[in-house]
Order: structure tokens, then C-alpha cells, then sequence
């Protein structure tokens, strides 16, 4: 039974990868644009996600609080709206920078010859972990509105920690080569 | 009778595929795909002689030149592994070592299962040891090409029609003959009789895909040499690292009150 189930999971495997295959677009679209758009996200991701004023604006409760001395509960409802639509963009560009980024990575990592296969596997480990925090914060964001995450920061750090330990632990055998300068720690860093 | 006709059909095919490559001059261009396609076929017509010859002694004379035959196929249908590798991941030589070493832990994962499964059953027959090495065989191939696949998949590495309609053939027939050896050690020939058309359908289904595929040459996109990329790789992967770090520290400011 147990190699019926084996030899089963490694047919279905194959299967799936093969549908992916046809799934896929001939060719390369556009290989180079798509280098090119990665590498803008790239230096966008180093030099500042966005300003960090803007995002402190957009989670700001300060905003909230002077919507809701107002008393307006109209007002106040079409606020958490419009701000919860915002977050969510913003959710959503950090991980479109983040796909990017990994796209970036792929595309030039798969030319190196001497590639290392243990750093491949550990961003591509650190990479998944990345963006399912993001879609964790985007689901936080879509049912609790933009004020949630705060509220729910125990959680959250738990998993946003975890992300940063693994990802420091899996990285720091890299020597920051080239003048790259050493490793920030997460919260830390500036651009 | 229906599956003399699909074996009669797949040589149709087969010779079809064959004289497309030679009016399209692919042989040239993938000599182990079509050194298994043409050795499928011959050993098709030997085994058919064979049979015919000794029409009285079917079990032993054509046993003996069966499982001959049949691992000899089955290793130049590694061939075809061969020349995915080749055309498709040689200009990527990171992915390429990605798939090769893949493939070398999946075959010494396999090997070993292998062993263990023989030396746990020693009073096995040789025909079912020789199942058991073909399966074990069938398993690498799949695995290999799950590799392979993965990588293409995962490093995003562009794919031309002829070397899509490759291992999408073969992986079809590949995967099929991997369900059917399994079930078959399950349920034995109780499910004979339903499950034994899968090979020969799923090999008919190869042959029409690799025909439509290589039906002319297309060549495999090639990488776009003016793209700049850093020059090493230990700077690649620290600058990748410290975005890394970057993007995690904004959604930590984010989720901190």
C-alpha cells in the first residue's frame, strides 16, 4: 500500500509539473523588460519601500481618533473605508516588490555557474515566508480593516520574528561581500 | 484486437515523427530523441518477428529478447532527459546545476529504496525483480524530470515548442506507466483488464503530441545576452538578502502600534 501511494505521488508530481508546463507562456515574455522592471523594484525595495511617513500616515490612529471626535458616524465609516482601501494597496505593492524582487533574483541567479544551492533554497524558503506574512497582513487588513493589525500585533510579531529569525539564521553565512556593509537587524534598518 | 490496433496506430506514428525529422532536419538537431523514437519502432518490428518466428514457443524465445529490448529503450529514453538538458537549461548554467543535483539525490533516494525493497524480499523471481528494476527505472525518470521541471518552473527559463512537446510527451507516458506499475503491485490483475489500455494510450498520446510539436523546428529562445546582471554571485544573493531584510522590517513598522 505504502508503494502504491509512493510511486502514486510521484505520477501525480509529474503530472502537476507538466500542467504548469502547458499552463506557461511559450517563451520568455519579454525577458529582459521583465529584468529590467525587477531591478527597478529591487532599488525600490533598498532605497525605501515607500516613505516611511506615508505609511506611518496611513496606519496612523491620530487620524482616526480626530475622524471620530467629529462624531459623524457617516464620516467615520467612509474614512475606514477609504483607509482600508489604501492599506490594502500598499499590502499589495510590497508584495508585487517582493515577487519582483524574487523574480529579479531567479533571473539572474540561474545564469551562475558556481550558484549555491543551499543560499537558493533558503531565500526561496525566506522568499515564500516573506510573502505569506504579506498576505497575512492583507487578510488582517480585508477583515479587520486597517486599524487591525495594531490591535493584533501579538500575533503578528510572533510571525513577523520568526520570518526575521529564520531568514537572519538561513543568511548569515553569506559574508556581506563588496561593500555591502553589514547586516541591519529587522525595524532597524534605514535606507 | 483494440490494443494491436493502438500498438499498429503508434508505429504509424512513430514513422511519421520519423520522416518529419528528416524532411524538417531535426535529427541533426536532437539525435537521442530520435535515437529513441527509431529504437522504440525497430524494437517493435524485431519483437514482432520474434513472435511470429516462434509463434509455437511464445513464452520463452520471446521473453528472452523482451526485457533485453525493453531496458534498452528504456535507457535511450533517458535520451530525451538528455537533450532537455541540453538545449533547454545548458545557457542557464545555475538552473542547470539546480536539475543536476536534484536528479543525482533523486536517483540515489531511488537506488536506495530500491536496495532496500530487494534485499528485503530475497526469494523474489527474476520476472519480478526485472519489474521492479524497470519500475525503479520509470521512478528516476519521472523524478529527473520533476526536477528539471521545477526548475525550468522556478528559474522562469522560456521553453520553445519543440522541447515543451518533448517532455510533455514523455512525461505524460512516463507518469502513466508509474500509476499503472503502481496499481498493478496493488490490485494484480484484477484491474488488468481496465487499466492495461493506459500504457499503450498514453504512449499513442506521447507519439501525437511529439509529432505536433516537432512537426518543424523551433528553436529554443535563447537568453538575452544584453541584459546586466551582477557579475557575482555572492554580491547577487547579499543584495538580495539585504532587500530581504528591508522589506521585512517595513511590514514589522507596520504591524507595530
Amino acid at each position: 500500500m505504502s508503494q502504491l501511494i509512493l510511486f502514486l505521488i510521484v505520477a501525480a508530481l509529474l503530472f502537476a509539473s507538466l500542467f504548469l508546463l502547458v499552463r506557461r507562456a511559450p517563451q520568455g515574455q519579454g525577458e529582459g523588460e521583465a529584468l529590467a522592471e525587477a531591478r527597478q523594484a529591487l532599488n525600490t525595495l533598498q532605497f525605501g519601500l515607500l516613505p516611511p511617513e506615508l505609511v506611518g500616515r496611513i496606519f496612523a490612529k491620530a487620524d482616526l481618533d480626530y475622524v471620530t471626535s467629529v462624531g459623524s458616524k457617516q464620516i467615520r465609516r467612509a474614512y475606514c473605508r477609504d483607509r482600508k482601501r489604501i492599506a490594502l494597496l500598499w499590502i499589495g505593492e510590497v508584495r508585487r516588490k517582493v515577487v519582483s524582487l524574487r523574480q529579479f533574483h531567479l533571473g539572474a541567479a540561474r545564469s551562475f555557474a558556481h550558484i549555491n544551492l543551499r543560499t537558493e533554497m533558503r531565500l526561496a524558503r525566506d522568499f515564500a515566508a516573506l510573502l505569506l506574512v504579506c498576505r497575512f497582513v492583507q487578510v488582517l487588513i480585508y477583515v479587520g480593516g486597517p486599524y487591525a493589525a495594531p490591535q493584533m500585533i501579538g500575533f503578528t510579531m510572533r510571525i513577523a520574528g520568526r520570518v526575521c529569525e529564520i531568514s537572519e539564521k538561513s543568511l548569515a553565512f553569506l559574508s556581506p561581500a563588496y561593500g555591502t556593509g553589514a547586516p541591519r537587524r529587522s525595524g532597524t534598518a534605514a535606507p | 484486437m483494440s490494443t494491436l490496433i493502438m500498438v499498429w496506430c503508434g508505429n504509424a506514428l512513430q514513422a511519421v515523427i520519423v520522416y518529419r525529422a528528416f524532411r524538417a532536419r531535426l535529427l541533426r538537431r536532437y539525435p537521442f530523441f530520435y535515437a529513441y523514437v527509431i529504437s522504440s519502432m525497430l524494437s517493435f518490428f524485431l519483437l514482432s518477428f520474434v513472435y511470429l518466428a516462434h509463434i509455437g514457443s511464445y513464452s520463452g524465445m520471446y521473453a528472452k529478447f523482451y526485457w533485453p529490448i525493453q531496458f534498452a529503450t528504456l535507457i535511450l529514453g533517458c535520451g530525451i532527459v538528455l537533450e532537455v538538458l541540453h538545449h533547454v537549461l545548458a545557457p542557464y548554467p545555475g538552473a542547470e546545476k539546480f536539475a543536476r543535483v536534484s536528479g543525482i539525490v533523486a536517483f540515489g533516494i531511488v537506488f536506495c529504496l530500491t536496495l532496500v525493497a530487494v534485499l528485503a524480499a530475497p526469494g523474489r523471481s527474476a520476472a519480478g525483480s526485472l519489474v521492479d528494476l524497470e519500475r525503479s527505472l520509470r521512478t528516476v525518470q519521472a523524478v529527473i524530470l520533476f526536477g528539471i521541471l521545477v526548475a525550468i518552473s522556478y528559474y522562469r527559463i522560456p521553453v520553445g515548442r519543440n522541447l515543451r512537446g518533448m517532455m510533455l510527451g514523455y512525461g505524460v507516458y512516463v507518469g502513466t506507466v508509474l500509476a499503472d506499475f503502481a496499481i498493478w503491485a496493488y490490485a494484480g490483475p484484477r484491474l488488468q483488464s481496465v487499466w492495461a489500455f493506459a500504457p499503450p494510450l498514453s504512449y499513442l498520446l506521447s507519439l501525437a503530441i511529439w509529432l505536433t510539436a516537432l512537426w518543424s523546428y523551433c528553436p529554443n529562445p535563447v537568453p538575452e545576452s544584453n541584459v546586466r546582471v551582477e557579475e557575482d554571485y555572492e554580491l547577487l544573493a547579499s543584495r538580495t538578502r539585504k532587500a530581504l531584510q528591508l522589506a521585512r522590517s517595513q511590514l514589522t513598522r507596520t504591524v507595530r502600534p
